[in-house]
């Protein structure tokens, strides 16, 4: 949140006054007045950067006198001016006074500096307190990505797999670890919880983000005590910043349709609104995979629309809300089926029809020049029907969440952010199919019993952080988090420590350790292993009380310890060239989980709470260089362990569908001023762990995933008003032999379409144009 | 790596022709007076502005006389429609107004010349 100097307080909560109070001295600000000019001339300077010497506190010389005022900063006293073409000048400050800079000019600084006129795919953030790799609007630009969960294609540092061959829905894993042990964030906020699990990645058109951060290890506090793995922030096009209007049309050799356009309008300096809008249609089916009668890929239309607005008040407050509405139909399954045959025992059908409605509203303003006052309300409303042959699914969601939090810098520089928040959540899962609870027996005699689960929690919390600054080399971030879980009635504790230390200049060490917790949407996080005829078996924990039944016996609260460390150095070859380097190794323990076992038999899905190890140690390193202007090579290669203590067969195994190796090359080319773009990238996966299927002992299925290469390339022409773009995905064409298993029998047990360890999708061809108007 | 090199190849053929048009009789050239340009913080627009106009065969900048110098191809394109090229990417030139939101994307130190809040007077 930006600082302004205000002393804005009114009727806003005691809370602001009682931390005012405390912080005594910070709201009385005596400030520094002075004027900029040229040492030769004496004509004013206008534009010239004035701010504190190492801090980021400062102003610009804005009024054509050349004129400034900046608050006294409580601990530095030296007050720097710096515009290009002029030599820097340093002024000691004592007290309220007036001080005026006598620029000289140096054409040496002039010579150095040279604005880029490339922005850049893909950086990481070296100030940050957590290595935070970002995904640009630019980056983006050279993907076909027509939604998130195709914008990793070219990080290594998360993967994104098909979970099943009908529903065509994808699932990310960060560390080795399913992608809901991570926290997905729409600009900070949270954002694809509980029910969205199978097919959030979906609703996030490409085009209307500007920006993705993934970070890895716990994050801070002030979001909550999820995010385990790691966090993945989206930032969405700000109508106050965005052009007037974007298009962007997109077709594949398979006959998607894409259409995407932002509008943006301005009504004043301080209001502005954006209307978003996404819709996908496809209608053709193909089965060029394993030739089973099944469709590659489902049938999928829909329609996503977001309304967002911008203000920002006088008084340094911004506010920022959004409304966005989901509606998506996905059909899919055998070439010849259609809607109407839902229910059918001969043709075996997926389908699925979502409606989600989510808003944001985040709201902050400056208490003083050193503190500021945040506050975010989030909300979903999500419906879910869907089936998969005669199994039928039905989720619905309602959530609400509401933060209060304060930033203030203490004296030394040093940061404090403190808050509460509350969130509530009702989940109701619906589910016809085969299912077995350990304990009491349950399964109806008749038909297909229907099975019911709902959680509802209420889940306040309060935090506070510490943020210990030395100078520019050193910062330190502790912070402890209390929440109460109302529906496992927990009382939940969540340390969490960062650092960041600049050992030697240029190198970089960041680490972080904490605790997190999670509650599992047990069906939908697993959705796709309900497209086959696996039975779902409950099996409760080890000392569980036996006389009554209780679902937090079957699905616990998942509890995990995560630490890591990671080193980072950036060398700048020459003005527009630089070359990044970073190795990380992060460690995720696991106290409690809910394991998703499919060792026990082919016929079974066993959801069995942990007892014993679960961990993941995933190395990682990304080498990144510009060797000519224009032309960047990015290199990555990790490596995963990630095991667990198999309940069915007594050992450790590895995770199934995690590869034990990734490697990454992305070849990225733009001519001069960007006219033409050319980027290429090829995936190394490593092999994976097929847990116990029916397809193994047919011949279907290998007994270990092998290793394989994927490859994906674009070239983008830009013109004036526009840009052309066509590509290939999957170019080496390297797909999944028998995606499902028993495909000719799928109403009796050997049907299983959730065995995915390859691509399911050919070599595809892709044409898109792009329009904009400022 | 060799679909690079190609890749390399086939983008110099694009510059190569892009030069061969310099001798066309048709070429006039004008002289565009910027009045904002006061530092070299706003070259990077101007060259990629031009570099996409149509009919503009060269460039050369002057920032010591606020101006640039194009070279342009008679019939395609008019010295007005430069400007007004110039002026829809924040450059302020003599004759034509800037597009505001344009002057956000351009680099602090060139907004408030682009503005016409200050000139390069009160800048250097």
């Amino acid at each position: 949140m930006t600082r302004y100097r205000s002393l804005l307080l009114g009727h806003k909560s005691t809370m602001v006054l009682t931390l005012l109070l405390c912080l005594q001295g910070y709201a009385i600000s005596q400030t520094v007045k002075g004027r900029v000019v040229d040492a030769q001339t004496q004509e004013p300077l206008v534009g010239v950067g004035v701010f504190w010497s190492g801090t980021d506190k400062g102003t610009v010389s804005a009024t054509p006198d050349g004129s400034f005022s900046l608050p006294l900063h409580d601990r530095e006293n030296h007050l720097v001016a710096r515009i290009m073409g002029y030599e820097n000048d340093t002024i000691l400050v004592h007290g309220d006074t007036v001080v005026t800079f006598s620029l000289v000019r140096g054409s040496k600084r002039l010579g150095r500096v040279t604005i880029r006129s490339r922005r850049k795919n893909q950086f990481t953030n070296m100030a940050s307190l957590e290595l935070t790799e970002v995904i640009t609007s630019e980056g983006l630009r050279g993907l076909a990505c027509c939604n998130l969960g195709e914008s990793f294609e070219n990080s290594a540092t998360v993967d994104v797999g098909y979970s099943d061959a009908v529903s065509g829905s994808k699932q990310i894993q960060l560390l080795g670890l399913t992608g809901v042990y991570s926290q997905m964030l729409l600009e900070n906020t949270p954002f694809l919880r509980g029910i969205a699990a199978p097919f959030g990645l979906g609703y996030v058109p490409g085009q209307w983000m500007e920006s993705i951060s993934v970070s890895k290890g716990v994050a801070t506090v002030k979001n909550g005590y999820e995010a385990i793995t790691g966090t993945i922030n989206l930032e969405y096009q700000k109508p106050n910043k965005d052009d007037r209007f974007s298009l962007n049309l997109y077709e594949n050799s398979e006959l998607r349709s894409e259409l995407t356009a932002r509008v943006s309008h301005r009504f004043s300096d301080r209001l502005a609104t954006g209307l978003l809008l996404y819709g996908t249609y496809g209608a053709m089916r193909s089965d060029h995979i394993g030739h089973d009668g099944y469709m590659d890929s489902p049938l999928q239309n829909q329609l996503n629309i977001a309304n967002r607005w911008h203000y920002e008040g006088k008084n340094g407050l911004v506010s920022q809300t959004l409304f966005n509405y989901i509606h998506e139909n996905r059909l899919g399954g055998d070439m010849r089926f259609e809607r109407e045959m839902r229910g059918s025992d001969t043709i075996y059908g997926f389908g699925g029809v979502t409606d989600r409605l989510h808003f944001f509203s985040k709201n902050g303003f400056a208490i003083s020049n050193t503190a500021s006052f945040g506050s975010q309300i989030s909300g979903t409303w999500e419906r879910r029907d869907a089936f998969y042959g005669q199994t039928d699914y039905s989720g619905d969601q309602r959530d609400l969440y509401v933060n209060l939090l304060v930033n203030a810098e203490v004296s030394g520089g040093h940061v404090v952010d403190f808050g509460v928040s509350a969130s509530y959540n009702d989940v109701s899962e619906m589910l016809e199919k085969a299912i077995v609870f350990h304990y009491p027996l349950i399964i109806s005699a008749e038909g297909l019993p229907q099975f019911f689960f709902n959680t509802t929690s209420f889940v306040p919390g309060a935090f506070g952080q510490f943020t210990f600054r030395y100078g520019d080399d050193f910062n330190a971030t502790l912070g402890l988090r209390y929440d109460y879980n109302s529906f496992y009635q927990r009382h939940l504790v969540t340390p969490r420590l960062h650092f960041r230390w600049q050992v030697v200049k240029g190198w970089v060490l960041r680490g972080s350790a904490g605790r997190g917790f999670r509650s599992p949407t047990v069906v939908a996080e697993n959705m796709g292993l309900l497209a086959s005829s696996r039975v779902w078996i409950f099996d409760n924990a080890p000392g569980a009380n036996a006389e009554r039944w209780d679902y937090r016996d079957y699905v616990p609260l998942e509890e995990a310890w995560n630490g890591g460390l990671n080193l980072a150095k950036k060398v700048k070859l020459d003005d527009d060239r630089e070359m990044t380097f970073t190795v990380d190794f992060y460690h995720t323990e696991f106290v409690s989980q809910l394991l998703v076992d499919l060792d026990a038999d082919e016929s079974e899905v066993r959801l069995t709470p942990l007892s014993g190890r679960s961990f993941s140690n995933v190395v990682q390193a990304d080498f990144s260089i510009e060797p000519l202007t224009g032309f960047t090579v990015s290199l990555a290669g990790k490596v995963n362990d990630v095991r667990y203590m198999s309940p069915s067969l007594g050992t450790m195994v590895r995770k199934p569908y995690t590869s034990l190796w990734k490697a990454l090359m992305v070849l990225s080319y733009h001519t001069r001023y960007d006219k033409w773009r050319f980027d290429f990238t090829t995936q190394f996966n490593g092999p994976q762990r097929i847990p116990v299927n029916y397809g193994t002992a047919q011949g279907m299925v290998p007994d270990e995933a092998p290793a394989y290469i994927y490859m994906l390339g674009q070239v983008s022409r830009r013109f004036k008003r526009f840009e052309l773009y066509g590509g290939v995905e999957n170019i080496t064409g390297y797909v999944q032999p028998h995606p499902v298993i028993g495909y000719d029998k799928p109403f009796s047990t050997g049907f299983d379409a959730s065995v995915v360890y390859a691509p399911l999708m050919g070599r595809l061809f892709y044409l898109g144009l792009r329009f904009n108007v400022q | 790596m060799k679909k690079i090199i190609l890749l390399v190849a086939l983008s110099l053929l694009f510059v190569g022709t892009a030069f061969a048009q310099k001798k066309n009789p048709n070429n006039r050239t004008t002289e565009i007076s910027i009045p904002g340009y006061c530092c070299k913080g706003l070259n990077a627009t101007i060259e990629r502005t031009l570099a996409y106009e149509r009919g503009v065969v060269e460039w050369t900048l002057n920032l010591d006389k606020k101006s640039v110098t194009v070279v342009y191809r008679d019939g395609k394109t008019t010295p007005e429609k430069i400007e007004k090229a110039l002026a829809a990417n924040g450059v302020r030139t003599a004759n034509q107004k800037p597009n505001p939101r344009a002057i956000e994307k351009l680099p602090a130190c060139c907004q408030p010349a682009a503005r016409g809040e200050a000139s390069c007077k009160t800048m250097k």
